[in-house]
C-alpha cells in the first residue's frame, strides 16, 4: 500500500501571505527532497504562481467545466524542484458559490487519485483569505487535512482573522477535524510584531512555528516570478523557509486552539495599542 | 428552532408553483434542483386529493434541474437557456420563473434572466421562491405579489371600480386540498347574492382575471395568508380590505361574510338576506331529511381536528353550531405565529374546554389527536393510523390528502356543509359497520 501524504492547510487574512508562505515552504520542501503538491484553493488561482515562473495554468474547476474527463496532466504543472501545482479556481466575482468549488475541486482530486498517483509526501493547501461560510473550511473538517497552520501579521485585523480561523477549528475539533499546528508570523515590523504575536498564541493555546520579517529579498523574488528559496537560496530568508519547512514536516504536535471573544479579543488589542503608543511616545520624548 | 417530523406544509417553491399551476396561461419555470418541481408532482398533486398537472405542471414542469457546476460556476446561463426552450416548446401568457434554494444561495442573478426574455417580446415574471423562506403559504404570496404586478401593469386604464366585484385571497392551492371547490362555491352564493367574485385560482382562471385585480370595489382574505396580500393592494390601489381568519362553512358563517362585505360594501342586505333564507331553505330541508339517520345512527360525537387555521376553524364551527358535535382538540398546523392570540374569539359559546393548540410536528400532533379519545378524528392522511389505533373514525381533509380523491368538492358555503355532513356521515357510518 502506497503510504499517506501528509495534508497542511494554510489560512490567513487576505493578503497577509498565505501564498508567498506556502510557495517558499513547498519549495524548501522540494529541495530537501520530499514530493510535494501544493493546491491553491482560491478562485484567483494565483497561488503557485511564484513556483512555476507565472506560467499559465488551468484550473480545475474550469477545466472540468469544459471537459469530463480528466487527466493530471490537464490540470497541473511541475514546477520549481518537482512541486506539482494545481489551481482549484472557482467562479468569476460575484457569481456563484466558490466554497462549493473548493469543496468539488478537492473531491475531483480525490477521485483522480492525483495524491497517491504522484507518490506525494505531503500535499500544501492555501486556502484563501478569512473563513467566511461552511464552504471554506471544508479543509479542516471531516479529516481531511491533518494540521492547519496559520499566517498573520501583527495588524489587528490579521489576528481577528486568525482568531476566527481558530473558532473554526475549534468547533470541528470533537468531529475528526484538523487540528493546530501553529502560527506563522510574517511581513512583521517594528520592535513589537513578535511579542504582539507571541501573546496572542499564549492567550489562545496555540503555538508559535516561527517570524518572517517583512523583507525586500521576498518582494524582489516574487516581482521575478520566483521564491526567496529559488531565486536567492543563500539568504536568511531562504534559510528561514526551510526551517520553517522543517518544522511542519517532522513536528505533528497540534492544540485545539482557544480563540477569545469578541470583547477579549478587543480588550486585548487595546491594551496592545495603547503599549505600543506609550512608548513610541515615550521614545520620541526622550529624543 | 424545533426539529419536525412529517411535515404537513411544503416549502415556500411548492407554494408559487402550485400558484402558478393553479391559472391558466401561467407557465412556471422552476429554477432548482430537479427533486424541487417533482416534489410539487407528489406532495401538491398525488397526495393532495390526486390532483396536480394541468399544462405546465405535475412531471412537464419546465426546471432547470441545476447540478454541482452551476452552483460553483453560477446557474443563471442555464435559466437563460431553459427559457429559451420553453417560450418555444409553450404558448403561454406568462413565464414565472421561480428560483428556488440553490440559486439564490449562491447569488444567481434570476432577475435579469426574466428581464431578458421580456425584452425578447415574452411575458415573463419572477418569484424568488426559496423553500428556506418559509413554508407553501410564504410561496403563495410571494408569487401572487408577482402576479398582481405583472398583471397589473397591463390593466385597461382608467381604473375603474367595479361595484360588487371582490378578490379574494388566502385559499391557496396545492396546500388547501379543497382550494379548488372552496372558490367555486364561494363564488357560486357570492353572485347568487348579487356579488361578483374573481376567485383568481382555478377552473376558467387566466391571466385576464388577475389584470381585473384592481377593478374590484373589495379585497377579501379568508385566511392570515391572504391579509398580507389585501394589505399590499390597498397599499397599491386603494382597494378596501376584508380579512376573516376562517373559510366559512354553512348557513351562519356564509351569511355572516356577505353580511359584512354588503356593510363594507354599502351594499343592499335584502338581496342577501333573500339568498340567505332561500339557501337556508334548501339546507333544512336536506338536514331534515338527515335528522332520521342522524338519530338512528347515534351521529353525535366528539371530534379532534387538525389542520390549518382556516379550515380546522371554520369546520369546528359548523360541527359545533350546527351538529352539536363536541371539539376536544383543535391543532393549528399553518399558523405558529397566531400562537398567542385570543382563540376565544374563535370558538366562543361552546361549553366544553377546547383545547388548541399550535405544532406541525408529527408526533406531537398523533400524541394530541390520542388524548380523550374522540370518536372522530379530522386530519391528514397521516392520521389515519392514529384514528385506527384509537378506534375513531377518519376524515382526510388536510394535507396530505392520499386516501380520497378531491376535484371540485369542498366544506365552504351553504352547498359545501352539505358536503361536510356527507362525508363525515359516511365515515362514521363506516366505522360503526367495522365494530
Ligand atoms: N514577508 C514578506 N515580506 C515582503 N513582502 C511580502 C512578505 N510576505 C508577503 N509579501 C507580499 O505581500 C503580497 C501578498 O502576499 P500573498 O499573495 O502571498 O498573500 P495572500 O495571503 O496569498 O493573499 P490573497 O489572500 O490575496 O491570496 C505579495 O506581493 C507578497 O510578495
Ligand atoms: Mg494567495
Amino acid at each position: 500500500m502506497a503510504k499517506k501524504a501528509t495534508h497542511i492547510a494554510i489560512y490567513g487574512k487576505g493578503g497577509i501571505g498565505k501564498s508567498t508562505t506556502t510557495s517558499n515552504i513547498s519549495a524548501a520542501l522540494a529541495v530537501m527532497g520530499y514530493r510535494v503538491i501544493q493546491v491553491g484553493c482560491d478562485p484567483k488561482s494565483d497561488s503557485t504562481s511564484t513556483l512555476r515562473n507565472g506560467d499559465f495554468l488551468p484550473t480545475v474547476l474550469d477545466t472540468v467545466r469544459e471537459q469530463s474527463q480528466l487527466k493530471i496532466e490537464d490540470i497541473s504543472k511541475v514546477g520549481f524542484a518537482g512541486v506539482l501545482c494545481v489551481e482549484a479556481g472557482g467562479p468569476l466575482p460575484g457569481v456563484g458559490c466558490a466554497g462549493r468549488g473548493i469543496n468539488s475541486a478537492i473531491t475531483l482530486l480525490t477521485e483522480m487519485k492525483v495524491f497517491e498517483e504522484f507518490k506525494a509526501d505531503i500535499v500544501l493547501y492555501d486556502v484563501l483569505g478569512d473563513v467566511v461560510c461552511g464552504g471554506f473550511a471544508v479543509p479542516i473538517r471531516n479529516g481531511l487535512t491533518n494540521r492547519i497552520y496559520v499566517v498573520s501579521s501583527q495588524d489587528f485585523m490579521a489576528i481577528y482573522a486568525a482568531n476566527n480561523l481558530f473558532k473554526c477549528v475549534a468547533k470541528y475539533a470533537n468531529s475528526g477535524g484538523a487540528l493546530l499546528g501553529g502560527v506563522i508570523g510574517n511581513n512583521l515590523y517594528g520592535s513589537h510584531a513578535e511579542e504582539l504575536i507571541t501573546d496572542f498564541t499564549q492567550k489562545t493555546n496555540s503555538a508559535i512555528i516561527d517570524f518572517v520579517p517583512k523583507s525586500l529579498v521576498i518582494s524582489q523574488a516574487e516581482l521575478h516570478g520566483k521564491t526567496a528559496v529559488e531565486a536567492y537560496p543563500d539568504s536568511k530568508e531562504a534559510q528561514k523557509y526551510r526551517d520553517i519547512a522543517k518544522k511542519i514536516i517532522s513536528d505533528e504536535t497540534v492544540t485545539t486552539p482557544n480563540p477569545m471573544d469578541g470583547l477579549a479579543l478587543r480588550d486585548w488589542a487595546r491594551g496592545w495599542g495603547d503599549k505600543i503608543l506609550k512608548e513610541r511616545t515615550n521614545a520620541v520624548f526622550t529624543i | 428552532m424545533k426539529n419536525m417530523e412529517s411535515l404537513r406544509t411544503q416549502c415556500a417553491l411548492q407554494g408559487a408553483l402550485s400558484a402558478a399551476n393553479a391559472i391558466g396561461g401561467v407557465i412556471p419555470v422552476v429554477h432548482s434542483t430537479a427533486g424541487c418541481a417533482y416534489q410539487n408532482y407528489l406532495a401538491g398533486g398525488l397526495a393532495n386529493g390526486g390532483q396536480g398537472a394541468g399544462l405546465a405542471g405535475g412531471l412537464a414542469v419546465p426546471s432547470t434541474n441545476i447540478v454541482e457546476k452551476h452552483v460553483v460556476f453560477g446557474g443563471s446561463a442555464r435559466l437563460r437557456e431553459q427559457l429559451k426552450n420553453a417560450v418555444k416548446v409553450f404558448e403561454g401568457k406568462l413565464f414565472l420563473v421561480l428560483s428556488g434554494c440553490t440559486p439564490n444561495l449562491v447569488g444567481d442573478d434570476s432577475k435579469a434572466m426574466v428581464e431578458e426574455i421580456e425584452t425578447q417580446g415574452y411575458p415573463a415574471a419572477y418569484v424568488q421562491a426559496s423553500g428556506f423562506h418559509g413554508s407553501a403559504y410564504t410561496g403563495y404570496e410571494l408569487a401572487v405579489r408577482s402576479l398582481v404586478d405583472f398583471a397589473s401593469k397591463k390593466t385597461a386604464s382608467p381604473l375603474t371600480t367595479v361595484k360588487g366585484l371582490i378578490n379574494i385571497f388566502g385559499i391557496v392551492p396545492g396546500q388547501d386540498t379543497f382550494w379548488q371547490g372552496e372558490l367555486l362555491s364561494l363564488s357560486r352564493e357570492f353572485s347568487a347574492a348579487g356579488l361578483i367574485l374573481n376567485p383568481l385560482f382555478g377552473f376558467n382562471q387566466t391571466v385576464e382575471n388577475w389584470k381585473n385585480i384592481p377593478h374590484a370595489s373589495l379585497n377579501l382574505s379568508l385566511s392570515t395568508w391572504g391579509s398580507g396580500i389585501v394589505e399590499y393592494l390597498k397599499e397599491k390601489f386603494g382597494t378596501p380590505a376584508l380579512k376573516r381568519s376562517f373559510v366559512p362553512v354553512g348557513a351562519e358563517d356564509t351569511k355572516q361574510l356577505l353580511l359584512d362585505i354588503a356593510g363594507k360594501l354599502n351594499f343592499d342586505e335584502k338581496q342577501i338576506n333573500n339568498h340567505a333564507e332561500k339557501k337556508e331553505q334548501e339546507a333544512d330541508y336536506f338536514i331534515s331529511q338527515f335528522a332520521e339517520a342522524y338519530f338512528n345512527f347515534n351521529f353525535q360525537t366528539d371530534f379532534s381536528i387538525a389542520g390549518p387555521l382556516s379550515q380546522a376553524v371554520g369546520i369546528s364551527r359548523f360541527l359545533a353550531y350546527n351538529l352539536g358535535f363536541t371539539p376536544k382538540t383543535i391543532i393549528i398546523t399553518d399558523a405558529p405565529q397566531l400562537k398567542d392570540e385570543p382563540i376565544g374569539d374563535i370558538l366562543p359559546h361552546i361549553d366544553t374546554k377546547v383545547n388548541v393548540f399550535f405544532t406541525e410536528d408529527g408526533n406531537e400532533i398523533s400524541g394530541l389527536l390520542k388524548k380523550g379519545n374522540p370518536g372522530l378524528i379530522l386530519g391528514s392522511t397521516i392520521d389515519r393510523i392514529t384514528a385506527e389505533e384509537k378506534g375513531a373514525a377518519h376524515l382526510s381533509i388536510s394535507l396530505p390528502v392520499s386516501d380520497r380523491i378531491v376535484l371540485n368538492r369542498g366544506y365552504a358555503g351553504y352547498s359545501g356543509a352539505l358536503n361536510l355532513i356527507e362525508d363525515i356521515g359516511t365515515v362514521l357510518l363506516k366505522r360503526r359497520t367495522q365494530k
